[in-house]
């Protein structure tokens, strides 16, 4: 029902997008610590950063496209208290200030703090889940489902790690840094790892959650009935593209376990970026489907 | 702090003379003003009649409310207004007001391009050259083609005064009732009403309601007090093609009937009520003829009568419930179930409304519905009655209680249809009268002909069409494509109006006329117990003139006294009717004057008047806006129909042949056949209709259609309202078993064709209709493409063919369409421009 | 406090709209904007249709979702009567607020960028008048009126019928006499 978000969807994608790029740069960081040197770390995970930074501000001047007074903004905290959306706001600002001072500490020493990135983490995924919870918070039933965290935080981890993958690909390439094979491998599977895991996650709730749309309420039965004929095309995209980037992965996986081939994140890089764009891809579409599908509680 | 529904930038708001958008700072300083209450004209043939006032801050109209001027009671209910009233001031300050006079670019005189009409562009033009226009005209025509080729809609004085003008005439809205009544009992065609007011009707146990609905056709009071029979214990059943929403709220029961067949229904209910001997033998003998062979008029041959009919003694063909069944579709145990009630619970209210009888030989269902009616014996007594209850009297017939006197303007009769004739229709057997019935009017035009009683068809040569004054002809008229040909071929064509309507659309001159709210006042009637006294809102709105100035206008320049056109100024003729008013007596033996009038009021108001001593102070009835009997249990102003005709025959017989009601009625048979269309019998008797039932069963055009009264409308009136619009689709309804026939889901966009004409519109699928019977809002102004030829807009006279029937009935409810899913799209009638010229 | 709330007896309504009207006029709303709105419910098959009309603006709910989810506190709930407004000099126009509604009861507005709602006409009953609504009622079948006053005066009343959301998720002010062709059945 709701088909003209694009302020949200962009707001939400890159939110989510940035949280978890966070995150899987903070991962890299945890696993690469001590293995080089710090100088080298820092210029490697900082590309990441600056996308973080970016997705930060462009999608928070797109939650304000949203607003109809904006001017009002100052309002938003007024009701922490009870609202989700206060709360979000609250945390998704808190993230974003956590990132900056990560940021500028990190320019400073050459070096991320990485007790603060923990925190900046931890807000990052307080704020994904208020984000959920302001949808599991209103009457529309597709929303209310627990198959919003699941695509909430779906697209954290999938888009925050194919993000920071590709930025850290660059990075290397642009330093002309070379690593570890070793090292280079650790990063790559568990990055791997985690994109197979959460589209598999997705794949498997995906038909759950249409199903017991259709067993519920009106509303509910109108969301999946728009799913299944008026959208079916693009859910079916959308799914094609996620498995098409999740089958992507397993076959770099399949490469290294059978093919005895060491991964490097510079070999796997066609892989990389391809797993990027099918998946982003797929993820803006679902995330269109999520806000068209949505039908209120209605009268009637 | 600003609440949410403070107002908020008030559109468009009427201030001196003219129209403008207001700033929500502005709006919101205006709002805090102390601000007057003025009763606001609520004008509409809309078929009820409600207080309505306006809100007016210097000279703006904030906002609108109804009746409060006594505490509400079923007894003593408030005139409340309906959404159509509520939503005046979205109409009297709509943007698309017509602001100058104007003409069509291509017009020169004898018409220049006329293929041009309604989509030729518009130039402003002054009042002089409107009017200059518009005289030169009807004088050049007249020299050269006679008053007779001048065709007006809505009666003019100037006309009249210059030699007249041909009319068209009909029964509209009012079906076959007229002579149907009139001849079978109550001797005067305007008199169709053989009910009773609602106290009596709420001593009915069962009330019948048949093509009644009273919801949107008699908006205000009627439904409710209908309600307060229901909550006296009646029982309702409603018949209809169309579970309408009065049967939602009242219904007990509903029996569907398909458009146009009810003679047979009641035929089959007849024939099980005489067959069980289920009617009132002793009654039909005292009170009426032609039930049955012992009981014919003078002269009728008594193998003709009623019961042999039904019985098919003499024809072969019984009118069974089955019989009934195959024509009307209502199933024969409901038919028989159906008789036994009416024919055992009383006393029983029989009403019907104008509908059933607004189709191709419809007086047969009048003849019937009353033939039935009386067959039960529920007349003259308490809560008994049979008969018509509709319009602004619908629940709530009678005498009224307190009337209006006369404007004390002298009639001026037009030569060529003599002003004693006008609605509902002249007298066949005379030859004092020429113009076309409303059918055979576009006709009249094309070809020349129309017909005109025993004398048969006559010439005319129609040259002119003119719409001042009043109505809405082209788009109100059957045959609507004809209309537009009509248009295009004669001469000149002259409108004045209050916005583009259809009739303005396609003239060549259009004039702006001021609405009732921004002239000085009248009074409005509408059920028996009130009187409404309206004042002026605004001053007219940009160049916006009265009629009447219009008339006086261009009557000067044919050299017409203007003194003979307005020979009394407008306030004069309304102190002229408040003094005159008169109201019933407390023990309800005669009548009273209503308004006390003093010499100071006649002073004050300039008038000439002598002063009087009434029921109310006139400027005390100006600010209340309303004067109504305060009605009470057991008061001295019921109405029982037929009631000293009931107790005594003999000394009060009813104003018919016999005397009597008449079952057999020869006079009506005379009157009906000397129209020279369709004919009648003198008993009801069924025979189908030309594009009824009986003609979709070789599935060219499978579906009938009628064509209720929509409450988005009174009749074409506010379709161009935005409130009214949004709040009223004008979606064409059919049954979802006969979408799923044609591919038609419910929303999609719909091509309706009738032999006549096509439309499309939104579908709405509904099992509150009758498999095989659609409906679609009449109304609703005509947006004909050029192209393709096809109406948008869904005007049903697009689609109702011209076909004269009876007495100059205009079958509206007897029409058959296709329909096919329209593959283009359609926004909603609210979200189209408006008609906007200057 | 003296909890106040409207009352349709369904039985009698004939759909009109009059109501509707009304609210437009008195709230000056453009189309697009309703703030009460009458609503057809079709059930049934022919010959037996089943339908009904339910006239419903806010319904001034106990629990308002509405309020609860507003981050601004702009939707705020009066504490003397229950009536539900919304200060539109903090509102932010997120429209967060028209998604926990189940009645459909909360327009956002374009023009001014925020969400506009029945308040109850608070101007009218500070009056003592009622509001717009109830005195348009050519069936009389709405009132306004503390709710204890109400519940004493109707009897066999509900809150839930057949097409109306669950009352339990916003406990709305709205007491209803239902048609015959309404009660609430077991939902697929």
């Amino acid at each position: 029902m709701y088909t003209n978000e694009w302020s949200l969807i962009l707001f939400t994608l890159l939110i989510q997008a940035a949280v978890g790029a966070f995150i899987f740069n903070l991962i890299v960081g945890l696993l690469l610590k001590d293995k080089i040197e710090q100088n080298k770390l820092y210029k490697i995970l900082t590309p990441t950063q600056y996308a973080v930074g970016f997705f930060i501000i462009v999608g928070s001047l797109a939650s304000v496209f949203h607003l109809g007074t904006p001017t009002n903004a100052a309002n938003v905290f007024s009701n922490i208290g009870s609202s989700w959306l206060s709360r979000e706001i609250l945390f998704v600002g808190g993230f974003s200030l956590l990132w900056l001072v990560t940021f500028l500490m990190g320019r400073g020493k050459q070096e991320i703090n990485q007790g603060l990135a923990i925190v900046t983490s931890v807000v990052g995924l307080i704020a994904v889940y208020s984000m959920a919870q302001i949808y599991t918070s209103t009457i529309i039933p597709a929303w209310q489902h627990f198959n919003t965290f699941v695509v909430f935080y779906g697209t954290t981890f999938l888009l925050g790690t194919l993000v920071s993958m590709s930025t850290i690909n660059y990075a290397i390439k642009k330093e002309a840094q070379s690593m570890e094979g070793s090292l280079s491998e650790n990063i790559v599977t568990s990055f791997a790892y985690i994109v197979i895991v959460t589209v598999a996650v997705q794949v498997l709730v995906a038909p759950i959650y249409i199903l017991s749309l259709s067993n519920g309420n009106t509303a509910a039965v109108l969301s999946a009935e728009l799913l299944y004929n008026e959208y079916v095309f693009l859910l079916g995209l959308r799914w094609l593209l996620m498995l098409f980037g999740g089958v992507l992965l397993t076959f770099l996986i399949w490469k290294q376990f059978y093919a005895s081939k060491q991964l490097t994140i510079t070999s796997s890089q066609g892989s990389i970026y391809l797993a990027f764009i099918v998946i982003l891809v797929g993820e803006i579409i679902g995330r269109y489907l999520f806000y068209a599908s949505g039908v209120p509680l209605m009268i009637g | 702090m600003q609440w949410s529904a403070a107002a908020a930038g008030v559109a468009l708001s009427g201030y001196q003379s003219e129209l403008r958008n207001i700033s929500s700072a502005e709006a919101t300083q205006i709002s805090n003003k102390e601000g007057k209450w003025i009763t606001a004209a609520c004008w509409h043939n809309c078929g009820g009649r409600c207080l309505n006032k306006a809100y007016v801050v210097d000279g703006i109209v904030l906002r609108q409310k109804t009746d409060d001027t006594h505490p509400d009671s079923p007894d003593f209910p408030q005139q409340r207004a309906c959404a159509r009233g509520r939503a005046q001031r979205e109409q009297v300050f709509g943007k698309d007001r017509l602001r100058y006079p104007m003409k069509r670019k291509n017009w020169a005189p004898a018409g220049g391009k006329k293929e041009l009409r309604g989509r030729d562009e518009w130039v402003r033009i002054s009042w002089d050259e409107a009017l200059d226009i518009v005289a030169g005209e009807i004088k050049s025509i007249k020299e050269k083609y006679g008053n007779t080729s001048i065709l007006n809609f809505g009666g003019s004085r100037m006309m009249n005064a210059y030699g007249g003008a041909m009319s068209s005439w009909g029964t509209v809205s009012w079906g076959a009732w007229p002579a149907t009544s009139a001849f079978m009992q109550t001797g005067s065609i305007w008199n169709l009403a053989i009910t009773s007011d609602r106290s009596e009707i709420k001593k009915s146990k069962l009330i019948v309601l048949w093509g009644s609905n009273p919801a949107w056709s008699s908006a205000g009071n009627p439904t409710y007090n209908y309600l307060q029979a229901k909550k006296a214990g009646a029982k309702f059943i409603f018949v209809d093609s169309f579970y309408n929403p009065s049967a939602m709220a009242l219904a007990d029961d509903w029996i569907p009937v398909r458009p146009g067949t009810d003679t047979a229904l009641l035929l089959g209910m007849a024939y099980y009520m005489i067959k069980n001997d289920l009617y009132d033998q002793d009654f039909l003998d005292k009170y009426t003829v032609g039930f049955d062979a012992d009981n014919m008029p003078e002269g009728a041959d008594s193998k003709d009568n009623f019961k042999d009919y039904v019985l098919g003694t003499y024809d072969g063909e019984p009118k069974t419930p089955e019989w009934a069944s195959e024509i009307c579709g209502t199933d024969p145990r409901i038919i028989r179930y159906f008789a036994q009630e009416i024919a055992t619970t009383k006393p029983m209210s029989f009403i019907s409304a104008f509908a059933p009888s607004r189709t191709y030989r419809g007086e047969q269902f009048c003849q019937a519905f009353v033939t039935v009616g009386w067959m039960t014996g529920n007349v003259g007594i308490p809560g008994g009655a049979v008969g018509v209850s509709a319009h602004n009297r619908a629940s709530n017939e009678g005498p009224g209680l307190v009337t209006p006197g006369g404007a004390g303007v002298p009639a001026i009769s037009n030569p060529i249809f003599p002003a004693h004739y006008g609605f509902p229709g002249p007298d066949p057997f005379k030859d004092d009268w020429q113009g076309p019935v409303w059918d055979e009017t576009w006709d009249a035009v094309l070809t020349g002909e129309y017909t005109a009683g025993i004398r048969g068809r006559q010439k005319c040569n129609i040259k002119m069409i003119s719409h001042m004054g009043m109505g809405a002809a082209l788009n109100q008229l059957p045959s609507f494509n004809k209309g537009v040909e009509a248009h295009r071929t004669v001469d000149f064509v002259v409108s004045a109006d209050h916005f583009l309507t259809t009739n303005a659309k396609y003239a060549d001159v259009v004039l702006p006329a001021t609405t009732p709210w921004e002239r000085f006042g009248g009074l409005l009637t509408g059920n028996r117990e009130m009187l409404i006294f309206y004042s002026q809102i605004t001053e007219p709105l940009y160049e916006a003139k009265d009629d009447i100035w219009m008339e006086k206008e261009v009557g000067k320049r044919l050299g017409i006294d203007p003194d003979l056109i307005d020979p009394i100024p407008l306030k004069q003729q309304v102190f002229n009717q408040l003094a005159g008013a008169t109201v019933i007596k407390e023990d309800g033996s005669g009548y009273e004057p209503l308004v006390t009038i003093t010499s100071q009021d006649i002073q004050e108001w300039e008038v000439q008047g002598e002063p009087q001593k009434g029921r109310i102070g006139l400027s005390e009835f100006k600010e209340q806006g309303i004067y109504q009997i305060p009605r009470r249990e057991g008061d001295k102003f019921t109405h029982r129909a037929l009631k000293s005709f009931r107790e005594d025959p003999e000394a009060n017989p009813v104003d018919t042949e016999s005397g009597k009601l008449e079952i057999y009625c020869r006079k009506l048979s005379e009157y009906i056949n000397a129209f020279n269309w369709t004919k009648v019998d003198p008993i009801a008797k069924y025979v189908p209709a030309v594009e009824g039932y009986e003609d979709t069963k070789d599935g060219k055009y499978p579906l009938q259609l009628i064509t209720i009264h929509y409450n988005r409308r009174a009749h074409s009136c506010l379709d161009n309202n935005l409130w009214l619009r949004e709040g009223f689709e004008q979606e064409f309804a059919m049954n979802p078993d006969d979408a799923a026939k044609y591919g038609v889901k419910n929303g999609d966009i719909v091509k309706i064709a009738s032999q006549h004409g096509i439309v499309i519109r939104p579908v709405y699928l509904t099992e509150r209709l009758m498999p095989g019977v659609t409906t679609l809002g009449q109304g609703a102004w005509a947006e004909k493409d050029e192209e393709t030829g096809i109406d948008k807009a869904g005007c049903t006279n697009t689609l109702n063919g011209n076909k004269p029937t009876g007495q100059g009935v205009q079958p509206w409810n007897t029409c058959i369409v296709k329909v096919e899913k329209y593959e283009g799209a359609l926004l909603p009638d609210y979200k189209w421009a408006q008609r906007l010229v200057f | 406090m003296s909890e106040k709330g409207f009352f349709f007896d369904m039985t009698a309504c004939i759909g009109c709209k009059s109501c509707q009207i009304a609210c437009k006029d008195k709230n000056d709303l453009d189309v697009g904007s309703l703030f009460r709105k009458v609503w057809l419910f079709e059930r049934g098959k022919f010959p037996n249709p089943r339908s009904y009309f339910i006239s419903m603006a806010c319904n001034h709910c106990k629990e308002p979702k509405c309020v609860d989810n507003c981050p601004t506190g702009a939707s705020y709930r009066r504490e003397e009567d229950g009536v539900v407004l919304i200060d539109l000099n903090k509102c932010i126009g997120c429209k967060y607020c028209t998604w926990s509604c189940p009645y459909e009861a909360r327009h956002y507005n374009k023009d001014n960028g925020k969400v506009e709602k029945c308040n109850a006409c608070l101007d009218l009953l500070q009056q003592g008048e009622k509001p717009a609504c109830i005195d348009a009622c050519i069936m009389r079948v709405l009132e306004y009126e503390s709710v204890e006053e109400l519940n004493k005066k109707h009897k066999e009343t509900t809150k839930d019928i057949d097409g109306l959301p669950d009352s339990n998720i916003t406990k709305p002010n709205i007491i209803l006499k239902p048609h015959k062709h309404a009660y609430k059945r077991e939902v697929r």
